[in-house]
């Protein structure tokens, strides 16, 4: 009944909700800029799942989840936002942002670059990225990004991030009502709609949950299990492990688990103290801190008690899948039980992954 | 005056002969494991047929992954000019050329004079060749031969999400034992054989009119499939595996004149 | 052939960098006394001397070794008196050497996707494996690809050597300059802590003369390359790199390419000819560097004969020593793969005007995804001009997915339509 009150409150905003919409693909875009600029930043999601022609422009051994971005562009299923902003997480990115600008007619886009690093003079690169995006978006809009109204933005991502990470919390203490499907829900929605609305939203689940009082395990008879992954779609995934008798307790998607964690400094100039947090926040597989998710995460693992780590990549992402050649030698010598998948954007119609998970589970 | 093509594919060898500048006589054999006694086992065949010896032939050419194997012809060229030649041949619009074959597809742009410009091929993959008919038939348990047809009169389709083969044909079983009626399924399949190969055309660009060669060309599920992908109707020849037999007839003849 | 077996076999059994460096004496002594003949060029056999030469070098002063990526600033590291090898450049001797198939099987047994760049993989294997001696440190920068950065930093960490990582950035506008001439600075800096010696700026002078004096050669050895009828085989042209890359800034670097030059030079003016080539064909990437006839039957029998490739294309200005380190961060700013594709695509445009180009192969090295996923950009450039290209799915170092004949039949398919 909470999916219900969460998609009946959603729609009745979405109607009336007209702000023009900018596209991105990665959460290290840094949204409170396109906020203030009068955007709603969305997440662009693959909705087909085949590819008609997305060999005419990238190789078929490049990761699936950009390959539909750059069918979806090309077909003109973009055309609707009014920009896009491309991140560097990786080559196959440099790569679109060329196939986008060169063969979509619409909309514009940007090109944001980050770090690797994040010293003070990586730091201060980045704030010059950032005023770079500022002034694309300024253009984009026709008005001036006040000190004000990125301010105002950061308050509001402040609070998302806030609710967002408390909601996960309640979550490993109460997967049977804050179950996988609604998480996913969540998470997805909160990638589409205005933060504002989603505040109201993911407060009021919160405040209802507590309501159902602190019961503790009962009611959960799952296999606790942790997921890590990137870019995939996870309604999928997550149903499969469901199935196989096992729990989602927490994971640290780029726009999940990863995404909440560390605000923004209020107290600092907003474009700097957005560089920071951006930099500083729990990091994917292309920053050179990389290796410091994995401390995250065994972290989370603890924290929610989970008994066994499923570590999801998509197939073609270097970043991601050669970082488990390093974790898997932490996780066999702390004992952590530990499950690789690598598979397309879409993991549907594999049996394969489902046996897996299912082997899996049951060994936990 | 007597030309001949010998195209030696991995599954298959054809032969093709023009008689005074036409069309004369055509043979169709298995390769079996070797190029070099296939080529052989046709030449005779048709030499039996004909009442001729090989050496009434003013010029042959060879083609296909066999084609340096064969102890026969004074010029071996690829089956991708053969093909162009040939489709050309028959019609002179033709500008794409797309062949699918039981080992590997190609697709091949052509141009204003029957020459190739471009092309693409696919021998690494069983994806979007016969061969991906073949393994999911025997998963379906049916006649390839039944399966264009019964996609044809399907009504829908399941999609099939797997790239590779191999993880198709555990996919249909999936599907087969979860209760998907089995039309359904074909039609998907047909589908998944026209997206890859739509995936190759595009690579290569798509010049209508468009003619598609080569042995799944029969089937008229996957003709059909593939004309929805691209959005254009398809050229199908009456007899469309011999097509680059017929491409390397023709380039013999052109060989011949050339030297005088 | 014996011999090489003999030399495969200790290798691998029983890795010891010491001997290894021993043993390249075996390889250096068999190249001097392989007749001239042999050669494709007088230069050929210089260059292998040079390449081998220098890894024993490398081998026998564990203590001055640094592993280096293919694009670092290596000029700093001869400064400093040390000795840089490109790690890519070890894999791509190792393919040569026919070691790739099973450092490759090892690398798979520890959860590397094969679908990870080869060049990746077997460096790793190769470092990891006890084949290498401990460097004093390694320095890699971000570009060409994510894949260096995640093999370097997963290298440093098993060896616990310290990692100089400098962090290119997209744009080459002024802030990205100043960025990366900061943490090149930072690096030295760094390099002067590791070492415990200064950098003294005589010896960084020395360096750049010889870097910028070679910059010159290297285009005048272009220059000979694309003009007029060819002077010598892409193939061999193709393996400058695995010396121009660890050597550039260095008297054996520059004394190497001046031979070659002067030999070029003489042969066109002698009017040489004994390359028959039809057509003239422009090579985008890398070539397989295991045993393999593709160039071979690609240059001889086809006559379509390589005078241009991409990887020698001097694309930096000259480095000053007033202003070093931004000079430095000009220089990897402007290399072609950093960025966007732009600058690729004016490479290739200028090139085709330039030397009179035929037709263009890009060879599309497995995983490369910086560059393979530039392909669609590259055609489209390419028949602009109206001239064919050619795509070539292979691998570089990995011999194992691509056959012979796959190869043959699409090289004729091209030559058929260059016509």
């Amino acid at each position: 009944m909470l999916l219900e009150k969460l998609r009946s409150f959603i729609s009745a905003e979405e109607s009336v909700d007209q702000t023009p919409k900018a596209g991105i693909l990665c959460p290290y875009t840094v949204e409170e800029i396109v906020h203030a600029a009068g955007f709603l930043p969305v997440r662009i999601i693959p909705e087909r799942l085949s590819f008609d022609i997305a060999d005419a422009y990238l190789p078929t051994n490049t990761c699936s989840f950009l390959r539909h971005v750059v069918e979806m562009g090309v077909r003109g299923d973009l055309k609707d936002m009014e920009c896009i902003i491309v991140n560097h997480s990786c080559d196959a990115a440099r790569r679109v942002y060329d196939l986008l600008t060169t063969y979509m007619q619409r909309p514009r886009i940007y090109f944001q670059d980050i770090p690797k690093k994040c010293d003070v003079d990586s730091r201060v690169y980045f704030t010059h990225i950032l005023r770079g995006l500022q002034l694309f978006l300024q253009n984009v809009a026709g008005m001036e990004i006040t000190k004000e109204s990125l301010q105002a933005s950061i308050k509001v991502y402040n609070r998302n991030r806030k609710l967002l990470c408390e909601l996960y919390s309640l979550r490993a203490a109460r997967p049977d009502i804050l179950n996988s499907a609604l998480m996913m829900q969540v998470i997805a929605e909160n990638s589409k709609n205005p933060k504002l609305l989603m505040n109201k939203v993911i407060a009021s689940i919160i405040s209802e949950v507590r309501g159902m009082g602190t019961g503790g395990e009962t009611g959960i008879t799952g296999k606790r299990v942790y997921v890590s992954g990137g870019l995939i779609d996870p309604l999928p995934l997550i149903s499969y492990i469901e199935e196989a008798g096992g729990v989602v307790v927490g994971d640290d998607f780029c726009f999940g688990g990863r995404y909440c964690e560390i605000d923004v400094d209020e107290d600092e100039a907003p474009i700097d103290a957005l560089a920071k947090r951006y930099l500083e926040r729990i990091p994917c597989g292309r920053m050179e801190r990389s290796t410091e998710r994995f401390r995250y995460i065994i972290e989370k693992m603890n924290q929610f008690r989970a008994g066994g780590l499923i570590y999801v990549s998509l197939k073609f992402c270097d970043n991601f899948l050669v970082d488990y050649h390093l974790f898997k030698k932490i996780l066999d010598t702390e004992g952590i039980p530990s499950l690789f998948l690598e598979g397309e954007y879409s993991a549907t119609g594999s049996g394969q992954l489902r046996t897996r998970i299912e082997g899996f589970v049951e060994m936990l | 005056m007597l030309f001949a093509g010998i195209d030696i594919g991995s599954v298959s060898t054809e032969m093709v002969v023009l008689k005074d500048g036409l069309l004369y006589t055509s043979v169709m054999q298995q390769t079996g494991s070797s190029s070099k006694t296939a080529a052989e086992r046709i030449v005779e065949t048709v030499c039996v047929q004909m009442g001729l010896t090989y050496g009434d032939f003013n010029f042959v050419v060879t083609t296909g992954y066999g084609r340096k194997a064969a102890c026969y012809g004074q010029k071996n060229v690829t089956e991708l000019s053969c093909h162009a030649r040939g489709a050309w041949y028959l019609n002179n619009g033709v500008r794409t050329v797309i062949d699918i074959g039981g080992q590997d597809s190609k697709v091949i742009r052509v141009g204003k004079d029957g020459k190739s410009l471009d092309f693409l091929m696919n021998d690494k993959c069983a994806a979007g060749t016969g061969r991906f008919l073949e393994v999911m038939a025997r998963a379906l348990e049916m006649g390839i031969e039944e399966m264009g047809d019964i996609a044809l009169a399907a009504r829908g389709s399941v999609e099939i999400s797997s790239m590779c083969t191999v993880f198709a044909e555990s996919e249909v079983v999936s599907l087969i034992a979860e209760g998907h009626p089995r039309e359904l399924i074909v039609s998907g399949l047909m589908n998944s054989i026209a997206s890859r190969v739509s995936g190759m055309v595009h690579r290569v660009g798509l010049e209508n009119p468009a003619m598609l060669t080569g042995g799944v060309a029969k089937n008229r599920g996957v003709v059909k499939a593939l004309e929805e992908k691209l959005g254009t109707e398809l050229l199908v020849p009456e007899d469309p595996q011999i097509i680059g037999a017929l491409g390397a007839a023709l380039i013999a003849m052109d060989e011949y004149s050339r030297a005088g | 052939m014996s011999l090489e077996k003999n030399v495969q076999k200790m290798l691998l059994e029983n890795p010891d960098p010491a001997k290894i460096g021993r043993g390249l004496i075996f390889v250096l002594l068999k190249t001097l006394l392989t007749p001239a003949s042999f050669f494709r060029t007088k230069s050929e056999k210089r260059l292998n001397l040079v390449l081998y030469d220098y890894a024993r070098k490398f081998f026998r002063n564990p203590e001055r070794a640094v592993f280096t990526s293919l694009f670092a600033p290596i000029e700093l590291v001869h400064a400093f008196n040390l000795l840089p090898f490109s790690l890519e450049i070890f894999a791509a001797v190792a393919a040569i050497m026919n070691l790739a198939p099973e450092l490759l099987a090892r690398a798979e047994k520890q959860w590397l996707s094969t679908d990870f760049c080869s060049f990746h993989r077997v460096y790793m294997q190769l470092a990891t494996g006890g084949l290498l001696p401990k460097p004093a440190f390694l320095l890699a920068t971000s570009h060409t690809c994510d894949g260096t950065f995640k093999s370097f930093f997963q290298v440093s960490d098993h060896l616990s050597s310290p990692f100089v990582f400098l962090n290119t950035p997209y744009h080459r506008d002024r802030e990205g300059v100043r960025y990366l001439a900061r943490q090149i600075k930072e690096a030295v800096k760094r390099i002067e802590d590791i070492t415990g010696s200064a950098l003294k700026s005589e010896d960084l002078e020395k360096v750049f003369h010889f870097s910028n004096e070679a910059r010159l050669v290297f285009q005048d050895i272009n220059d000979l390359k694309g003009s007029g009828s060819p002077l010598m085989y892409g193939e061999e042209a193709l393996v400058f790199i695995l010396v121009f890359g660890n050597l550039v800034g260095t008297r054996a670097g520059l004394s190497l390419f001046e031979a070659y030059r002067k030999e070029l030079l003489s042969r066109q003016e002698r009017g040489f000819d004994r390359i028959k080539g039809k057509k003239r064909i422009l090579w985008l990437h890398l070539k397989p560097f295991f045993p393999s006839a593709l160039m071979t039957y690609l240059e001889r029998e086809l006559g379509a004969v390589v005078v241009a490739e991409e990887i020698n294309s001097v694309y930096w200005d000259n480095l000053n020593i007033r202003d070093p380190w931004v000079s430095l961060a000009e220089k990897l700013l402007s290399n072609y793969w950093v960025g966007g594709i732009e600058k690729r695509l004016g490479y290739i445009r200028r090139t085709i005007e330039e030397y009179h180009i035929d037709g263009v192969i890009h060879f599309s090295h497995w995983g490369c995804r910086q560059s393979n996923g530039g392909v669609r950009l590259i055609k489209d450039t390419v028949q602009e001009y109206g001239i064919p290209f050619l795509n070539l799915d292979g691998d570089c170092i990995d011999a194992r997915n691509f056959s012979e004949a796959q190869y043959i039949t699409r090289l004729e398919g091209f030559m058929e339509i260059l016509g």
